[in-house]
């Protein structure tokens, strides 16, 4: 199995993070080494983290509505800084309409919240 | 985001690389190989049970440092699940946030129980983050596998933080974190008075006055509560002294 270094991360103010520690869990379950951001950060915040930790993957959870505003701010700025080397899958409450436009600004995989967890361990192959 | 932050941000991306590399037991450019002792970075080892509070205290510590511009790393070791190989390295995110920002690299580094590349490994990091210029690495770890005993040697200063409802004085007497540490520090100090654990003092007094009359070496030990602000002075100005003792960057 190829083992990833994964940070699930939450920024803004969205206060719920069931969802991505039920993630998180779930993939150190699958032998993978996670790491989670915690509540409130700010994009700059999570891209630290992100190059400190030189994770393969950041998985982002929206569940405040703003994903659009935060993708724009957090996830174009990861690319460039990473060299694009780093993915990005996006979780929480995502309205398909938003995806291509998501997809553009350099999403890499959207898991709404009809997705399974098996769905995410499948893509990380 | 602007020039400078960007320009922190890609070195300690380089830097995270580099680990990455000595992970993966790839071969990297050692610019200076450092025999444990020469290196100009003051390493301090923090262990203790999980909650015992090695977070907060570094939290305390790190603040202190940076008022006198300190160029500061964190490694957090976190042990890999027997079951799954997975990991969660949860340490990270009790630290405070802004530590990236204010210059601070911090990299959680997931750990076998009985690994032997890992203590390599740690030699490396340490080596790499001198040649990085950091002058204080803070080592953390749970220290309960046989691993901590090895922490001695990559460490000038070990911190030892014990659980503080721990049994009676047999305990202290078994384990052997009393012997690697060099600093105890009881936390939650007002905990213990509050819910008369006060016993608890009473153990640990009479664990170091068995030591002391067996002619064994006891650490020095401090009480406090980092929650309360009480104690970490005292920690801060032993790690100050150390320092200067070792005639290390002033």
């Amino acid at each position: 199995m190829d083992k990833k270094k994964i940070l699930i991360a939450k920024i803004g103010l969205d206060g719920h993070d069931r969802g991505a520690k039920i993630v998180a869990s779930f993939l150190k379950d699958n032998g993978h080494e996670v790491i989670y951001s915690g509540l409130h950060n700010s994009a700059q915040q999570i891209l630290a983290i992100a190059l400190q930790e030189d994770v393969d993957i950041v998985g982002l959870s929206i569940l405040s509505g703003v994903h659009k505003n935060i993708v724009a701010d957090f996830v174009p700025l990861l690319k460039s800084m990473s060299n694009n080397e780093t993915l990005v899958f996006l979780g929480g409450l995502i309205p398909d309409p938003d995806i291509p436009y998501l997809k553009d600004l350099g999403i890499d995989r959207v898991f709404n919240k009809d997705s399974r967890l098996n769905d995410i361990l499948m893509w990380l192959k | 985001m602007n020039p400078s932050d960007i320009e922190m941000f890609k070195i300690h991306r380089e830097i995270a690389k580099q680990i990455t590399k000595i992970e993966g037991n790839l071969d990297i450019e050692i610019l200076h190989e450092n025999i444990f002792g020469n290196s100009k970075a003051f390493k301090i080892g923090i262990t203790g049970s999980s909650g015992a509070g090695k977070s907060s205290l570094i939290n305390a510590l790190v603040k202190k440092f940076l008022l006198i511009e300190k160029k500061i790393a964190i490694l957090l070791l976190d042990p890999i699940s027997e079951t799954s190989g997975g990991s969660l390295l949860g340490d990270r995110i009790k630290l405070d946030k802004k530590y990236p920002e204010l210059g601070v690299y911090v990299r959680s580094i997931s750990t076998h129980r009985y690994n032997q590349n890992i203590p390599k490994s740690l030699k490396q990091i340490v080596n790499l983050l001198t040649d990085f210029n950091f002058e204080i690495i803070f080592i953390e770890t749970i220290g309960i596998s046989q691993q901590d005993a090895d922490i001695r040697k990559y460490c000038d200063l070990i911190i030892s933080m014990p659980a503080i409802d721990i049994g009676n004085e047999l305990q202290y007497m078994k384990s052997s974190m009393f012997e690697i540490a060099d600093i105890v520090f009881v936390n939650k100090n007002d905990k213990m008075i509050q819910n008369s654990n006060s016993d608890n003092k009473i153990f640990l007094d009479e664990f170091l006055r068995i030591k002391l009359q067996a002619g064994g070496r006891i650490p020095d030990v401090v009480y406090g509560s980092v929650l309360n602000g009480q104690g970490t002075t005292e920690i801060f100005n032993k790690l100050c002294k150390k320092i200067a003792l070792l005639g290390l960057h002033g």
